[in-house]
């Protein structure tokens, strides 16, 4: 299980925005989905989500409301603002530049 | 708009933060139930899947930490939580904050009560002033107010046609004012009641409009008082409350200075004290008046070259006018009226040259004219630094206190930590308990120094009569107050703190299972703190040492005469208006008529009394003394009457003393000093020799019948300058009269006598000598008072250091002392090498407070009298004290150690 605390700081900022760009999802959806999405290969442990959804609204980049979840209980949805939208295709952008950069150096051998 | 989205959630945390917290709670709940339900769902028993869900979770805690992080609150947030947790463990033991709070109350409070002072006399501004700051001054505030001034480069003061041409010809100034230098004293007779006295200040018409004030009620003085003489006077506010009771039927009443008859026309709002700090003056009086209240010296007219500066000068400048632009119009203005004034006198170069080097420069006005300031200045700051160790002794006390009770507070530090508290973390809660105790200490420090400024003030200016100060605790103050307050709490709280979450949790945990509680560390660290609290101290005892020596010296300060059993009464002779033969014989009678009063031994009279502050210089040639120079010319005479110096018991060891014949047509005679006939009779023998008073239209020879033993009657400091003495009957005479007994009971009877023989001379001033020479040593008086307190309260405070860290390292060695006890050490021995082992700290704290104290001395070598900076004899008592102080404290914990039962101890 690779810890998203290994990943490039940011990463998890712009697998959390990538994910709310689809709908309004609560944390345990969010992790929930980041796994599936990624094949399970990336799990996202409570410890680095909360800590980075509490940061990303304090940032203007996702909301929060409280809403009925799918089993009827009250959750907490984490859904992107317009700067969030923005951010996100700018973080995108970031990322793929540097992925692609750092294939360029990993991949010959 | 996202700020205000950011605005928003951030108010709501810090707001609501309940309802945020129970937020994160419950979203965190939530995960852990899908966790849980993912667990079961994957077939295992709820239970099983709660831990496993638990386990995944980890510390839930820190997680919330960092949300609340996250949300960029944890500071402010964690601040909250800080100080209300300090405030909870500061009210579990009151005895440690109460020790605290009351040392920091005292250390803060003595220093905002000295800073004050300080602050007022150096930085305040003036009470009621509009816009001070708008202010210019054309006089110099630095030297105190003379008659004769200095008439060379920057001008100090100014005359009355000077201060017309200011007012009348210089463009820049919008308006210009004139008040007297020095505060006057007057014998006042209010309507109805008897003479009493008042201080009193001659002012320009445009004095009030200056300074921007208005009246309380009536109205104040306008450009018509300039114009004519206008019998008027603004009374202040407070004389107008506590002479008439505020009453608004003032105005109108009439008030008798000498022989002129003033009508009371305002009354100066609340607070106004008029343009010299410090200085409060029951009444103000137009300058026009003067001539008319001081008969027989006309200053407002000056003739050529001699010239009456006596006037500060303020001014407003108009709008859009430099500095520079108003200095150069003044100066042209000045040195035309210079012109014109000397006229006739200029036609050689060389005069001309010395005559107009004089100028006017304009300063800022703002924090107005105070003579105080310069007199005062430099005890304050002896006093300011002294208060200032003060504080560090308290500081250094409670960090000793913090430290032991950091060592208590070691497993509840340590579980904190193990918990995933960073040592940050628990650092900044330990220093925000600090600075909770500091706040608390300082807002009992504001009461201390409420208390203690009046009592400053009077002590410090004791002196002064004309002295007024009020504590406000305006934003400078306030300033000082919170700063210091900060400091203190950083200096004692920052190192326990640092100290005290040093160690492995894990050890510090295991080691509170053992019964063992604090580490060498610590100890060492307690050590070191009351070394330096023993440094500190022994400059402080030093300098009460030194102060309270020269106070012992300066009271038995030889004079040259019995300072006690004398009587010193002045009248003006020229009020009742007596023709000069008449004059004489009032004189004579006066004499003889207190001197039957029984109980008086001799009766004489002088020109200048005893330490009255005046002074009389005048110009001489001596005989067979060949001058070096003008200032060699020069020298202090004062006017005497028959046995001057037989009735204040002056030893005339040469020739004889001024005797009733020498008065009238005898020939003129003269009795020296000491000083006189050995700067200008070397080793000759004076008598018969001729001193000449040269004035600069007649010459007076004197013949030397006398050498008198040199008496002191300016101060009691510095050498006694040469005088010389001529027999005179005079306008205003002191009375010196020595009694049999204790002369204060006579006072009553030698007013009467005055009275009787003519019931309208006026009594100017009169006092016993000691009352006369009380102002000379009560600033050295309160400055000792005040250096013993804070040496005393330094020295409890650091018995109270030592007595802790000793009690301390003796409950922490419990077990060793134990054992040895146990082993056969007599209680003898165990006492001993308790003691033993404090010695090396005193020793320490003590070479380093030599050092200090060495170090320190020359802060008040000034103020020093008969005894040296470096007294050895001051040194070694002070230190003695210090030791026999600390052997003391730490006798009681090493007595304790040797009286400890080895088997209660042991199993315990």
């Amino acid at each position: 299980m690779s810890k998203p605390t290994d990943l490039v700081q940011g990463t998890l900022d712009l697998l959390i925005l990538r994910v709310l760009a689809l709908e309004p999802l609560h944390g345990w959806a969010i992790a929930q989905r980041i796994r599936q999405m990624s094949s399970e290969q990336l799990r996202v442990g409570q410890s680095a989500l909360y800590p980075a959804l509490h940061k990303l609204e304090q940032q203007g980049w996702i909301s929060a409301a409280w809403a009925l979840s799918e089993n009827n209980r009250r959750a907490k949805y984490y859904k992107l603002t317009a700067s969030g939208r923005k951010a996100l295709k700018v973080e995108t952008a970031e990322w793929e530049r540097l992925s692609a950069a750092i294939s360029l150096v990993v991949k010959p051998i | 708009m996202r700020w205000i989205q950011k605005l928003r959630l951030r108010l709501r945390s810090l707001l609501r933060s309940r309802r945020v917290e129970q937020e994160l709670d419950e979203e965190l709940q939530y995960h852990l139930d899908h966790l849980v339900d993912d667990y079961v769902a994957r077939g295992m028993t709820r239970k099983e899947a709660w831990y496993a869900a638990r386990r995944e979770m980890g510390a839930i805690e820190p997680r919330k930490e960092e949300c609340r992080d996250a949300r960029g609150l944890a500071l402010v947030d964690s601040i909250r939580q800080d100080v209300t947790y300090a405030v909870r463990t500061l009210r579990k033991s009151p005895g440690f904050a109460g020790v605290a709070i009351l040392s920091l109350a005292l250390g803060i409070g003595a220093n905002t009560a000295i800073f004050s002072l300080w602050n007022g006399l150096l930085r305040s501004s003036l009470p009621g002033v509009e816009k001070p700051e708008e202010l210019v001054m054309l006089s110099n505030p630095d030297d105190s107010g003379s008659w004769t001034g200095n008439l060379e480069g920057p001008r100090s003061w100014l005359t009355y046609g000077e201060f017309e041409q200011m007012r009348d010809h210089v463009e820049g100034f919008s308006v210009v004012m004139a008040s007297q230098s020095s505060l006057g004293t007057w014998q006042v007779r209010l309507e109805g009641s008897d003479w009493e006295q008042a201080n009193g200040r001659f002012v320009s018409g445009g004095f009030f409009q200056v300074l921007g004030v208005r009246p309380a009620i009536g109205r104040l003085f306008t450009p018509a008082e300039d114009r004519t003489e206008t019998p008027h006077a603004v009374l202040s506010h407070s004389y107008w409350q506590r002479r008439f009771g505020g009453r608004p039927d003032v105005l109108g009443k009439a008030l008798t200075i000498r022989k002129v008859t003033l009508t009371v026309v305002g009354v100066a709002p609340r607070g106004f004290i008029g343009e010299t700090a410090g200085q409060q003056p029951d009444l103000w009086l137009p300058l026009r008046m003067q001539p008319a209240l001081t008969p027989g010296r006309d200053r407002l007219h000056d003739t050529p070259p001699q010239k009456s500066m006596w006037l500060h000068l303020f001014a407003r400048l108009k709008p859009g006018v430099t500095y520079a632009q108003a200095e150069a119009q003044s100066n042209a203005v000045f040195h035309a009226g210079l012109e014109s004034f000397y006229g006739a006198a200029l036609a050689s170069a060389e005069r001309r040259r010395e005559l107009l080097d004089q100028r006017l420069v304009i300063r800022s006005g703002a924090r107005g004219a105070s003579p105080t300031r310069s007199e005062f200045s430099s005890s304050l700051t002896a006093l300011l630094a002294a208060v200032g160790v003060l504080l560090l002794i308290a500081c250094a006390n409670i960090a000793n206190l913090l430290l032991a009770r950091g060592a208590a507070r070691r497993p509840e530090i340590a579980l904190r930590m193990s918990l995933g508290a960073s040592r940050g973390r628990v650092i900044r809660q330990l220093v925000t308990e600090s600075l909770a105790l500091a706040a608390m200490g300082a807002v009992a420090a504001a009461a201390v120094a409420y208390v203690l400024h009046p009592v400053l003030v009077r002590m410090i200016v004791e002196s002064d009569e004309d002295f007024f100060m009020t504590f406000a605790l305006d934003p400078v103050m306030l300033l000082f107050l919170v700063g210091t307050t900060v400091v203190a709490a950083l200096l004692f709280g920052l190192f326990p703190a640092w100290q005290v979450t040093r160690t492995d949790p894990g050890a510090s945990l295991k080691e509170e299972s053992r019964g063992a509680v604090g580490t060498r560390t610590q100890t060492r660290s307690g050590r070191l703190l009351v070394s330096l609290q023993l440094a500190l101290s022994l400059p402080l005892l030093v300098g009460a040492g030194l102060m309270v020596r020269t106070v012992y010296n300066l009271q038995r300060a030889d004079v040259g005469f019995a300072a006690e059993r004398l009587l010193l009464v002045r009248v003006d002779l020229r009020e009742p208006g007596y023709e000069a033969a008449r004059r004489e014989s009032v004189l004579r009678e006066l004499v003889a008529e207190i001197g039957r009063i029984p109980g008086v031994r001799a009766t004489s009279f002088s020109q200048l009394g005893l330490f009255s502050g005046g002074d009389s210089v005048a110009t001489i040639d001596v005989e067979g003394y060949t001058a070096r120079g003008d200032d060699d010319r020069d020298a202090a005479f004062d006017r005497v009457g028959p046995k001057y110096f037989s009735t204040l018991g002056v030893a005339v060891i040469l020739g004889r003393e001024i005797l009733e014949s020498d008065r009238g047509e005898a020939p003129r005679v003269c009795v020296i000093n000491e000083a006189f006939a050995q700067q200008y009779f070397d080793r000759r023998n004076p008598l018969g020799f001729r001193i000449t008073l040269v004035n600069d239209d007649s010459r007076e020879s004197y013949q030397v019948v006398g050498v008198a033993r040199n008496v002191r009657m300016q101060g009691l400091r510095g050498e006694v300058e040469p005088r010389f003495y001529v027999p005179e009957s005079e306008l205003s005479p002191t009375f010196l009269i020595r009694t049999a007994t204790d002369a204060a009971p006579l006072m009553e009877a030698v007013r009467r006598t005055i009275q009787r023989v003519d019931a309208a001379l006026p009594i100017i001033s009169a006092r016993s000598i000691e009352e006369q020479m009380a102002p000379l040593t009560a600033q050295d008086r309160s400055t000792a008072q005040l250096a013993a307190a804070f040496g005393g309260v330094a020295l409890m405070l650091a018995a109270i250091g030592l007595y802790g860290v000793l009690s301390y390292g003796v409950a922490r060695r419990t077990a060793e002392i134990a054992v040895r006890i146990a082993l056969g050490a007599r209680p003898g021995r165990v006492t001993s090498m308790i003691l033993r082992e404090t010695t090396s700290l005193v020793v320490v704290g003590l070479a380093f407070g030599g050092v200090l104290a060495y170090a320190a001395s020359r802060l008040i070598n000034s103020r020093l009298y008969g005894v040296t900076p470096q007294d050895p004899a001051t040194l070694v008592i002070a230190t003695v004290v210090l030791l026999l102080v600390a052997l003391g404290a730490a006798y009681v914990p090493a007595h304790r150690a040797s009286k400890l039962d080895p088997i209660a101890a042991l199993r315990g």
